[in-house]
């Protein structure tokens, strides 16, 4: 007997909510961008089970696309997070506001 | 063939192009040109054509058989768009061969006459490249193939009097008259263009003069009256006719040969001309001929009346001019079309050597042009005083000189030549306004001869010291002028086979002939002329007894008895007062309104200012939005994101 797919939607749904909490709520961008690839994964996982259940490999090819994607995001926010923290010393959101209009 | 090797096509298109090559030389390169080398584009160029002129005419008139001959070139296609269909092309029938023989043949004259009265002017180069771009132009509206080549011309000379009245722009007033003469002619091509697109759609989209004659037979007369005021409002623009004469009186500002070749011989004469080009569609409007008729004779009277009292001699002979148009146009409201041309003619000749003459005597005292500060000038001006009798004498009318015999027959056609449809009285009031005017012709040119040569000298003693003497230039015109004067009129004598002229123009008119009808017998005729010739005498008569030395008893005494009309007729009917109360002050309050009211406060303040204050505006409030926090923008994108599943979905 297989896990019906609500079960999996819902880890995701989890998953996604936790990301932006994460988002929403903490200071530190490093921890920023973790609630981002909590997000990520959530919808992964999203694809994954729909993938499963249709029958197809469209969804796989999908979380790898979003997997691949993650990663390169991942290596130019961390660069952009060393060069803030290297100009003003401080990993915290709240610290960088230059684009107030 | 007389022309020898060069086509008759080609002869056409240089008699026009060349003067424009004169233009371009000395408008471009006139300055690096010492004088001989700009006389030499400037008049060369002008009498070439002028002899090319005199080919054509005679090889028009070994022409074979009756009927209007043509010789026509087209330059190329102008406009073509759909079913209009414009091409940029000459023709040159026995109309136009008799303008453009005055055209060129007065042009020349007065170039070669132009090079002694310019000569101590900086910019002379400047001057010769005006006048030939006028010659030019001119030259494109007698040829003009269609109406629009004619319109071109229409405005090119428009443009070269403005150029030239203006010619000493640095002195304001002499640029303000050049405006002035713009701006009212403006008011009457407006009319033209009106007149003239509603022919475009009368035909179909062609102005050339045969498809405006086809299409006639098809339009209502109503449409048919309107188009031909339409246009008759451009000839009183381009012709100085009341109330579109004002400009011409202040054109005098422009050097004195301009005057003479501009606004006396030939462009003024563009609606004399205009309108006998289309008398086939004139000769249908009845309505039109007897307003033409009525204007011109008021304008002949009214304008002649002022030119009693001035003291300026330039300006005496600007209202002779308006008022000798005004002649013009009165044959013209008749019906006698070629008699209107033959006045044209005659005028060019003895008005042309009249203003030469007045310009050779302001050249001699400096500048000065107060006929009041003359007088004596005989002695010392020999050539210029006969030449300038002999004008007068013919403007005058009196026989056997070049004025009679045209005003003679405009008075004749006056009284007896009458359009089938024509309006009671017309006649009798035409032929009482002509004659009144030539009265006052008689009287003011022959004050004005006795003011300049007669009598004792009232000027300045020492303009008379350094007294100039006109060049040999200047006479060699004044005198061919003169003689023209003098013998002009004999191509035109009445009855039969001596009237040559009219023989040589009946080909065009000859469609007209049978709208109008004689009303009188010739033995008429010959009663008017005595009338006339007795009218002219005592005209002049009576300005011998009152200025034979300088300004006798009677004018000052009636000066002094009836001070108003002598003020009023001294100041043009206080004209140019009553102008500036009804249309320039309303015009300069309108523009003054624009200025403050609507560009000030609403499209400076409203619009422009007001545009950018409702941007920064809403710029103010909605900056606030930019906090420049990430997860602001973050919160945003959720609860936007929500909200559109929410609706999506749900």
């Amino acid at each position: 007997m297989s896990i019906p797919i609500s079960w999996y939607l819902l880890v995701a749904i989890i998953l996604f909510g936790i990301g932006i909490l994460a988002i929403l709520t903490r200071r530190n961008v490093i921890v920023l961008f973790m609630g981002i690839e909590l997000m990520l994964n959530g919808c992964n996982l999203t694809f994954l089970a729909f993938s499963r259940s249709f029958g197809n490999s469209v969804g796989h090819v999908s979380a790898f696309l979003v997997i691949a994607i993650a990663a390169a995001e991942a290596a130019i926010g961390l660069a952009i997070t060393l060069a803030v923290f290297r100009h003003k010393g401080s990993v915290d959101v709240n610290e960088v506001r230059s684009l107030r209009g | 063939m007389v022309l020898g090797s060069i086509h008759i096509d080609t002869a056409l298109a240089l008699v026009v192009l060349l003067p424009l090559m004169g233009a371009i030389m000395n408008g471009l390169f006139g300055r690096f040109f010492s004088r001989r080398v700009v006389n030499f584009f400037a008049i060369g160029s002008v009498l070439v054509s002028f002899l090319l002129t005199i080919g054509l005419f005679l090889s028009l008139r070994s022409a074979p058989g009756e009927g209007v001959h043509t010789i026509s070139t087209t330059l190329f296609t102008w406009i073509h768009i759909g079913s209009l269909h414009i091409p940029a092309s000459f023709q040159m029938d026995q109309l136009s061969a008799v303008m453009t023989l005055i055209v060129t043949g007065v042009g020349f004259l007065i170039h070669v006459y132009s090079t002694g009265y310019m000569s101590d002017d900086p910019s002379y180069s400047r001057y010769f490249c005006y006048l030939n771009l006028f010659m030019f132009s001119m030259l494109i509206l007698v040829l003009g193939g269609n109406l629009a080549v004619l319109f071109v011309g229409w405005e090119g000379v428009g443009l070269c009097s403005y150029l030239l009245i203006g010619f000493w722009f640095s002195d304001e007033a002499k640029a303000a008259a050049g405006q002035k003469a713009f701006v009212t002619n403006r008011v009457g091509d407006l009319g033209f263009l009106i007149g003239m697109l509603m022919l475009l759609q009368m035909t179909q989209g062609s102005l050339d003069f045969d498809a405006i004659e086809n299409s006639i037979g098809l339009k209502q007369q109503d449409t048919l009256n309107f188009v031909t005021l339409m246009l008759f409002v451009g000839a009183m623009g381009k012709s100085a006719q009341i109330p579109l004469y004002i400009w011409l009186p202040d054109a005098m500002a422009g050097p004195t040969p301009v005057s003479a070749l501009i606004h006396a011989a030939t462009m003024v004469t563009a609606g004399v001309y205009m309108v006998a080009r289309l008398s086939f569609m004139f000769a249908v409007t009845p309505l039109t001929l007897a307003v033409i008729a009525i204007v011109g004779g008021l304008t002949a009277i009214f304008a002649a009346s002022i030119a009693l009292t001035q003291r300026d001699i330039k300006k005496v002979l600007a209202y002779s001019t308006v008022s000798q148009l005004g002649f013009m146009f009165l044959a013209l409201g008749v019906g006698a079309f070629s008699t209107a041309i033959f006045h044209l003619t005659t005028h060019a000749f003895f008005k042309a050597c009249l203003f030469l003459g007045a310009g050779a005597v302001i050249h001699a005292l400096h500048g000065e042009q107060d006929g009041f500060k003359m007088g004596g000038l005989k002695k010392h001006l020999p050539v210029t005083r006969w030449t300038f009798l002999l004008a007068t004498l013919a403007i005058a009318g009196l026989p056997p000189l070049a004025g009679f015999f045209s005003k003679d027959e405009i008075l004749w056609n006056a009284l007896s030549h009458h359009h089938v449809q024509g309006y009671p009285m017309l006649q009798q009031v035409a032929l009482i306004l002509g004659m009144v005017a030539a009265l006052f012709t008689a009287f003011y040119m022959m004050r004005l001869y006795l003011l300049i040569f007669h009598g004792s000298y009232r000027g300045d003693d020492h303009a008379l010291e350094h007294l100039h003497k006109p060049s040999n230039g200047m006479k060699f015109a004044l005198i061919i002028l003169g003689v023209l004067s003098l013998c002009g009129g004999f191509m035109g004598i009445p009855h039969g086979d001596l009237n040559i002229f009219a023989a040589w123009l009946a080909p065009m008119f000859s469609e007209t002939t049978s709208l109008f009808k004689r009303t009188h017998p010739h033995s008429v005729e010959y009663a008017l002329m005595a009338v006339s010739t007795g009218v002219a005498l005592v005209g002049v008569g009576i300005a011998y007894i009152s200025y034979k030395d300088g300004v006798g008893n009677l004018p000052k005494s009636l000066g002094q008895r009836l001070p108003g009309v002598h003020a009023l007729l001294l100041q043009a009917y206080k004209v140019d007062a009553l102008l500036d109360l009804l249309i320039k002050r309303p015009f300069r309050g309108f523009a003054r309104f624009c200025h403050r009211v609507i560009d000030a406060i609403l499209i400076d303040g409203v619009i422009v200012t007001g545009t950018a204050r409702v941007v920064a505006g809403f710029g103010a409030v909605f900056r606030r939005i930019q906090t420049g926090d990430v997860q602001h923008y973050a919160l945003l994108i959720v609860l936007g994101m929500t909200t559109l599943l929410y609706l999506a979905f749900i």
